[in-house]
């Protein structure tokens, strides 16, 4: 009787424990100088009040909906309610559920502003795995489930989330820390989806640095768009699952990015903004009158053309394998889905290049397969 | 003889069967190509888009390879039935197949391509090592257990051991192999090469006519060990047989075409249905057509649906009604589970 007496008191006591939010003696405020302009990305907004900054991250297509928000103090004297999300300019600290969000904070030299990371196993890049490493970052997850003790044990300012699957942002909120959705991936241009680096420019108080990364790329990208000449050929993408094949929707990123070098997809017309599943024998059949071939794929180093018919021989029909017009990016090999984001006027570059529209370069994400 | 004319007349419409489905996997796809194609193809010629003959070719095996899977799951699954003297009894519940799948997780998890030719090797050795070793340890469980009941937990125990390890693997391995593993679980006759082909039918076919020295024995197991030894069986030649060929059998489906379920239990109890023989004679070749007419129907189900469905749902939907009627059944029959 004594014990049952005696847990029921420690169990009593274990549910009084009080959960404290992370304070700062010495608060400094976001400078709102040098302000940003959105003009190219769905995905965010931004709007400058008196006292703060207000960053809105939303859905902008049937996909997914969500909307949030976050509010940068620009003077702590302002009239924003107490419970909302909020952040000052103390040095603040970043969690990550995806690695594709590290290409930004490398952009500004700020990876030591990471503490925690989901999949940190999976970062492409050995150099940036490597920073993290030696910078302590804490493991998140444990295959895609996020780990609350590792979380809590970061215990970061800011934990950046992506979208799908999600609806425990407020269970995050009980505990002490600020999210903020990011949908980067859900836009429709590389240059939208570019211009998310003036967000992370904004959440690490660097926006006069990210305007100025933004328009430098940007005009490089628009410069390289301006030499191309349409070309009446056509293109397909990536290679089966099975016997699946997923072809990207005709709004997305990827097949955008290579109609900016003036081929047109072979699925255009396809509507919604989600993947097209074909069966395999389908697009075997497209292989024989499609000009090119686009393949993003993890394959081992230096594959070559040889490589691809071994997986199957009917790959030799196809009229890009016989005029050699495959265009391969090795996400082994190349940090793609991360760094790629930040850099898409070397992708734009590439594809020129292994279209034979521009001579000299040296390719670094898509190369024609030999 | 009105008996025998009965089973003789199923075997050939569960062949004609087969080969029907056999017909219209081959002529239907997402690709129409015409009968006159087709025919043309299968005879050596050529049509102008030369895709077409990859598309027929690749039609063509993946129905040899569901026919002769289904065939051998059913096959092992009645053999492991009346040898265990238990329905419910069949290379998936007795843990057979999640030997095989352990095997395979160890060797891709651990790195190896289904591509590569050593990384192939590797995983039919280790499917079939994973398979013998379950189906070994179970047969050791057996000789201080005679409940086939409590055998048949144990064999589920071995499943979720199995299962246990795979999951822990999967946490050290990288995405890629991780894919990998998980399209190969769902399962499909797809995908093989036509040197596979030969390779998986020449072993499954062995297998099968390895099973008719079978015979003999397991019309005498029917009756219980001990009739079956009093009528001259040797109980340890026989066991050490049905560990061999339905470890083979069900180990080169599983490497070859994932953990393909329900095969195995549903279509023996459903030949036994409408076969009112007892002779092993006639059961064996009817249960590896019943198996291979399932699982071609299954895969041309998967086809049609434009490889939406995977294909364990499909075997589950076909089969689980099945051995839940085998459980009612038994019920009535007031045997316990």
């Amino acid at each position: 009787m004594k014990n049952i007496f005696f847990l029921s008191i420690c169990f009593l006591l274990i549910s009084c424990v009080e959960h404290q939010d992370k304070t700062s003696v010495e608060e400094n405020v976001f400078t709102a100088e040098d302000r940003v302009e959105v003009k190219y990305a769905k995905g965010f907004e931004v709007s400058y009040h008196q006292g703060y900054i207000k960053i809105t991250t939303q859905s902008h297509s049937s996909n997914s909906q969500f909307k949030d928000s976050l509010f940068l103090i620009t003077d702590l004297n302002n009239n924003l309610p107490k419970d909302v999300k909020r952040l000052t300019a103390e040095k603040t600290e970043f969690a990550c559920q995806s690695s594709t969000y590290l290409a930004f904070f490398d952009a500004f030299k700020a990876l030591d502003m990471v503490k925690a990371l989901c999949g940190i196993k999976f970062v492409n890049q050995d150099s940036l795995k490597a920073e993290l490493v030696s910078n302590g970052v804490v493991e998140l997850c444990l295959t895609d489930q996020i780990q609350d003790e590792a979380l809590l044990e970061a215990n970061p300012d800011l934990f950046l989330i992506y979208p799908f699957g999600r609806s425990q942002d407020n269970n995050y909120k009980e505990k002490g820390i600020n999210t903020l959705l990011i949908g980067e991936y859900l836009e429709e241009t590389q240059i939208a989806r570019l211009e998310w680096i003036k967000l992370f420019g904004l959440l690490l108080n660097r926006a006069e640095e990210a305007n100025f990364y933004f328009d430098k790329i940007h005009e490089e990208y628009e410069a390289l768009k301006r030499q191309v000449k349409p070309i009446e050929k056509s293109f397909i993408m990536n290679l089966p699952f099975q016997d699946q094949w997923f072809m990207p929707s005709a709004q997305s990123v990827g097949v955008r990015m290579v109609e900016d070098v003036g081929i047109s997809y072979y699925f255009k017309e396809a509507g919604g903004t989600e993947n097209e599943v074909f069966s395999k024998e389908a697009i075997w059949d497209v292989g024989t009158k499609a000009d090119y071939w686009i393949i993003i794929a993890n394959r081992k180093p230096n594959f070559s053309l040889n490589d691809l018919l071994s997986e199957s021989p009917v790959y030799k029909t196809f009229k890009s394998v016989k005029n050699q017009q495959v265009i391969f990016c090795n996400t082994a090999d190349v940090d793609y889905f991360a760094k790629g984001i930040i850099e898409p006027q070397i992708i734009l570059k590439d594809l020129l290049y292994a279209t034979k529209q521009i001579e000299y370069h040296t390719p670094v994400y898509f190369k024609r397969l030999k | 003889m009105k008996q025998w004319k009965n089973d003789i007349f199923l075997l050939i419409i569960l062949f004609c069967g087969v080969i029907l489905l056999c017909l219209l996997n081959i002529l239907n796809g997402d690709v129409a190509i015409g009968l006159h194609d087709v025919i043309k193809l299968l005879s050596g010629g050529a049509v102008d888009n030369p895709s077409w003959s990859y598309i027929i070719e690749n039609r063509l095996n993946r129905s040899i390879v569901a026919v002769f899977a289904g065939g051998a799951l059913g096959v092992s699954g009645l053999i492991l039935q009346v040898f265990f003297r238990n329905p419910l009894a069949g290379p998936g519940v007795l843990g057979i197949t999640s030997g095989a799948s352990l095997g395979v997780a160890i060797i891709v998890l651990g790195g190896a391509s289904f591509g590569s030719t050593w990384g192939n090797i590797g995983i039919v050795i280790a499917g079939l090592v994973g398979a013998l070793g379950v189906l070994f340890l179970l047969l050791i469980i057996a000789r201080f257990i005679q409940n086939s009941v409590t055998l048949l937990v144990a064999g589920i125990m071995f499943g979720y051991f199995t299962s246990a390890f795979i999951n822990v693997l999967i946490l050290w391995a990288d995405k890629t192999e991780t894919r990998d593993y998980n399209v190969w679980s769902l399962g499909s006759f797809e995908g093989l090469s036509s040197f596979e082909v030969g390779l998986f039918t020449s072993i499954i076919g062995f297998g099968f006519i390895l099973t008719f020295l079978l015979i003999k024995p397991l019309n005498a197991l029917v009756a219980g060990n001990n009739a079956a030894a009093s009528l001259g069986i040797n109980i340890k030649q026989t066991r050490n047989l049905i560990i061999l060929i339905t470890g083979v059998l069900a180990s080169i489906v599983t490497v070859y075409c994932g953990p393909v379920g329900f095969i195995g239990i549903a279509v023996p109890q459903f030949i036994r249905v409408l076969v009112k023989s007892k002779n092993h004679a006639i059961v064996l070749p009817l249960v590896f057509l019943g198996g291979g007419f399932l699982a071609i129907l299954a895969d041309f189900t998967v086809r049609m649906s434009s490889n939406a469905l995977p294909l364990n749902t499909v075997t589950a939907i076909i089969g689980a009604p099945i051995i839940i009627w085998v459980i009612i059944n038994l019920n009535r029959k007031n045997v316990s589970i």
